[in-house]
């Protein structure tokens, strides 16, 4: 009974919570979409009429916040020569900090006023906004004109979109203030090596299935911080010939989330070079446990501690090529896994219409590592014998070298596809060590900006 | 319902039979759950006051060559066109509105005459109108006249000419408002006589008119159109001929890439393009570091007389050969100024700038402020004081009929006010009507 009253006065805290934050004009969902059928009925009309107009009306009438509305009433509101008329509805729709319309629009009212100062910022946040709003650069390079200013670039800088090469991904990450950017990437690939333990000596491979959700979002326009959550599927193979066991675990499960923070020290045209810390932090279960046909094996989800990798990132764009490049090192506070050296340089070149290639070299020096395992094997008919197997895995310090080739596919709308493969050219010298075959990379990428 | 299918099972039967008229009645694939109504006069079937919706084909559907009429009708949300024109069939469709079909608003594929009027095309899943005679069909001369029609947010082309190389189509697109279409506002391929003549073409996905690489070269006569903040260029011939007048007396501004293009790089049968590119006014296209008043890439013939080019986002004109021009007027464009009026006193270097790095202005061009009317409001009629005033080519043929602001000489005005097409200031671009919105 207690649990019970608890639970509704919680709930009407949170209601009053949501009551409160909630504004007194903020339309009902219904209302939005009653809104967007009188949207649609406009549009039907685009003949910049007072029926088309009123229809509009209607539309922000219901859902105050509608910003395309704004923006078309706007329009028709500036085709009748009411321009104070539509400049306040350009502003209503410039609110929203993705829209770049009705910066374009404010902007073509101030040229037809002839206040190109105010025009050409307007038209500079459109190209802001929207960097391939080629209507807006058109604008701007008129008003610019008349401004005497004859030999401006109208294009923004280089585009910092661009160039995020698969696997080197820490250099491209500097976003615009209050930008985001979310990825979204899966990875396969199978860890090998031998095991040697109380049972016998075997061959043991994971299959690895990671999916990575990328959040960052730019502070300011040098500062940029992510959080990173990872999701495993792993799978072993364990085959004990002398057991005639043939076993599949398997456990799947959050893993580490990342925390990035990157800050930009220096910046000239063409070159970056940022310092970056990545935490990682043990949200994953270190004692996942996976069973199959008679066996339980440990198959961590986590790196078992948190992981401090302090590092350093640059970009420099030479002629069609962007070069990213970045060093680091990690921190391992698990007491399993060995501290790590990663440099990893990726050379990005466009190739034709919104398609790019990446080739990465991608070192790794792992220091020594001393991995406990653990087997419980069931024997015998029931009652069944448990024997338990306690194996420490040990990997002597060694380097490993990646090839990684990758392809970019930049679509409408802010999305970027990519593929990648990374291949291991030179591996540890110790056989017995667990390392990836080739990590095979499919990302999709949303830029909010 | 049922009614409804019989009544227009009669009547396609009826029009493919050639019956008289009284008993005639019209193709459909008509579903509709209102009876169309239909009356016979002057041996003309009309069709008013319809309303066509959600059929699985076409709206309607027109054969054989009885003279019909389709008046203030609502043809919308059919699985096929809205009116489907085929079989030598003679139609006015008039006062319509012809909305998100499922393909062309209106689909022409093999008319005697077709006349589009005062219609409302919108919202169709392909193009607006849709030309596209095939060689299977019999030969003759389709004649095809789309005047005062509203075409606008069509998926594909607000409207399109794609016939087989041996079709043969006269297009007359006269005084309509082609906008916010996906792709082009007008495109046309092979043995179409195009004459595009006061419409306003804006807001189109990509160029404003586009005369695309074909066997028999289109012929154009493209003049006194207003096109202007499409994505492309605001005309692109990459084959064609001049017809009777060629590209005259156009206002082309604020285009994403150039005004006029010829040809295309690589395209082989760009040799055959031959056309004329007379006192059209031109301003402020381009964009992303591109963007030429008028430019060819062809190894083909475009004559470039009597154009104001001003305010260019790259270049004034660019020509295989810095050869072609002559007679007009360029200011301002890519990134040097010449404000002093005088042609004289200009930089070679200003000079090249306006000619796409060519060294020597053409017979009688001029590098001066046109002196546009109010430019910022998209008005490009001619101050009283311009340079570009009876300053054009000195022949007969180019005389204009003096409409002011012109001195009242015979020699014409270089730009759109000038020259035998000459438009009116009245005319002229407003920026109530032109801004693109």
């Amino acid at each position: 009974m207690a649990l019970l009253i608890n639970l509704k006065k919680n709930l009407l805290i949170v209601l009053v919570i949501i009551a409160w934050l909630v504004p007194g004009n903020m339309a009902r969902a219904d209302d939005c979409d009653e809104a967007r059928r009188w949207f649609s009925k406009g549009l039907d009309l685009l003949d910049d009429s007072k029926r088309e107009a009123s229809c509009y009306q209607k539309a922000i009438e219901l859902c105050p916040d509608f910003f395309e509305a704004h923006n078309r009433l706007g329009e028709v509101y500036k085709s009748w020569g009411e321009y104070d008329l539509a400049i306040k509805e350009f502003e209503q729709a410039g609110e929203n900090p993705l829209f770049a319309e009705p910066h374009n629009n404010l902007g073509e009212i101030y040229r037809m006023q002839g206040e190109y100062d105010l025009a050409a910022e307007e038209f500079k946040e459109a190209i802001r906004i929207k960097p391939d709003f080629r209507e807006a650069q058109n604008q701007l390079k008129y008003v610019n004109k008349k401004l005497g200013k004859y030999d401006s670039m109208v294009r923004m800088p280089q585009r910092e979109r661009i160039p995020i090469s698969v696997f080197t991904r820490i250099p491209g990450m500097t976003l615009p203030k209050g930008k985001f950017l979310v990825d979204f990437q899966y990875e396969y690939f199978e860890q090998k090596g031998n095991l040697k333990g109380d049972v016998a000596p075997y061959l043991t491979k994971v299959d690895v299935h990671k999916w990575i959700l990328g959040i960052r979002y730019g502070l300011s326009s040098n500062f940029t911080v992510g959080l990173i959550p990872k999701y495993f599927l792993k799978k072993a193979e364990i085959d004990i010939e002398h057991l005639n066991m043939d076993a599949e675990p398997q456990v799947d499960g959050f893993g580490d989330t990342v925390l990035l923070t990157k800050y930009r020290l220096w910046k000239t045209g063409k070159t970056n070079i940022s310092a970056f810390h990545i935490l990682s932090i043990p949200t994953g279960d270190d004692e996942a446990t996976g069973k199959s046909h008679g066996i339980e094996r440990r198959i961590p989800l986590s790196s078992g501690g948190f992981d401090f990798t302090p590092g350093i990132a640059t970009t420099t764009v030479k002629g069609p090529f962007t070069i990213q490049s970045n060093v680091s090192y990690t921190i391992r506070t698990g007491g399993q896994l060995g501290d790590q050296f990663n440099y990893n340089f990726a050379l990005v070149l466009p190739l034709f219409y919104n398609f790019i290639s990446s080739m990465e070299l991608n070192y790794r020096w792992q220091d020594n590592s001393s991995m406990r395992q653990e087997y419980q094997i069931k024997l015998g008919r029931p009652p069944e014998e448990r024997e338990t197997y306690k194996v420490t895995v040990s990997e002597e310090a060694g380097h490993t070298l990646f090839l990684s080739p990758g392809l970019h596919v930049f679509l409408t709308k802010g999305f970027k596809v990519e593929l990648g493969a990374k291949i291991p050219i030179i591996k540890q010298d110790d056989k017995d060590a667990l390392v990836e075959d080739t990590i095979f990379h499919v990302g999709l990428m949303k830029y909010f900006f | 319902m049922y009614k409804l299918c019989l009544y227009i099972s009669f009547i396609l039967i009826g029009i493919a039979a050639g019956f008289h008229p009284e008993t005639a009645i019209f193709p459909t694939d008509c579903m509709a759950e209102e009876d169309i109504q239909s009356k016979i006069e002057h041996n003309v079937i009309i069709i008013e006051d319809n309303e066509l919706y959600q059929n699985n084909l076409a709206g309607i559907r027109i054969r054989g060559s009885l003279p019909l009429t389709i008046k203030t009708c609502k043809i919308y949300s059919n699985g096929g066109a809205g009116i489907a024109i085929t079989r030598q069939a003679q139609v006015m469709v008039t006062r319509c509105n012809v909305f998100r079909n499922e393909k062309a608003g209106i689909n022409i594929d093999d008319a005697i005459r077709a006349t589009i009027e005062n219609c409302r095309i919108y919202k169709n899943r392909t193009a607006g109108i849709d030309i596209c005679r095939t060689k299977e069909k019999e030969q003759h001369i389709s004649e095809i006249n789309i005047a005062n029609n509203k075409i606008y947010i069509n998926n594909q082309a607000g409207v399109r000419s794609m016939l087989q190389s041996d079709g043969e189509v006269d297009l007359a697109i006269t005084w309509n408002d082609i906008y916010k279409n996906k792709k082009a506002g007008v495109r046309v391929k092979n043995n179409t006589r195009l004459v595009a003549s006061g419409n306003q073409i804006y807001d189109n996905g990509t160029v404003g008119i586009i005369s695309l690489e074909s066997a028999i070269p289109p012929k154009l006569d493209i003049y006194q159109n207003k096109l202007s903040f499409n994505g492309g260029p605001g005309i692109h011939v990459i084959n064609g001929i001049t017809g009777r007048i060629g590209i005259r007396n156009n206002w082309i501004f604020n285009n994403q890439r150039s005004g006029i293009v010829c040809g295309l790089w690589s395209n082989p049968t760009s040799e055959l393009l031959n056309v004329e590119i007379i006192n059209n006014t031109i301003v402020s296209n381009g964009s992303d570091d591109q963007g030429a008043g008028i430019r060819n890439d062809s190894d083909g013939k475009a004559g470039i007389t009597n154009n104001i080019i001003a305010y260019n986002f790259a270049t004034g004109i660019k020509t295989k050969g810095c050869r072609g021009y002559s007679y007009n007027l360029l200011y301002a464009n890519g990134d040097a100024v010449i404000c002093c009026g005088d042609s004289a006193s200009a930089s070679n270097s200003f000079e090249r700038e306006q000619f796409a790095g060519c060294s020597g202005k053409g017979k009688g061009d001029l590098i001066c402020d046109p002196l546009f009317v109010d430019p910022d409001n998209y008005n490009f009629c001619l101050q009283n004081e311009s340079p570009a005033i009876d300053s054009g080519k000195n022949v007969r043929i180019f005389d204009d009929t003096s409409f002011p602001p012109s001195r009242g000489k015979n020699r014409n005005d270089i730009g759109a006010t000038g020259g035998p097409y000459a438009v009116k200031r009245s005319q002229g671009t407003t920026s109530a009507s032109l801004s693109g919105t």
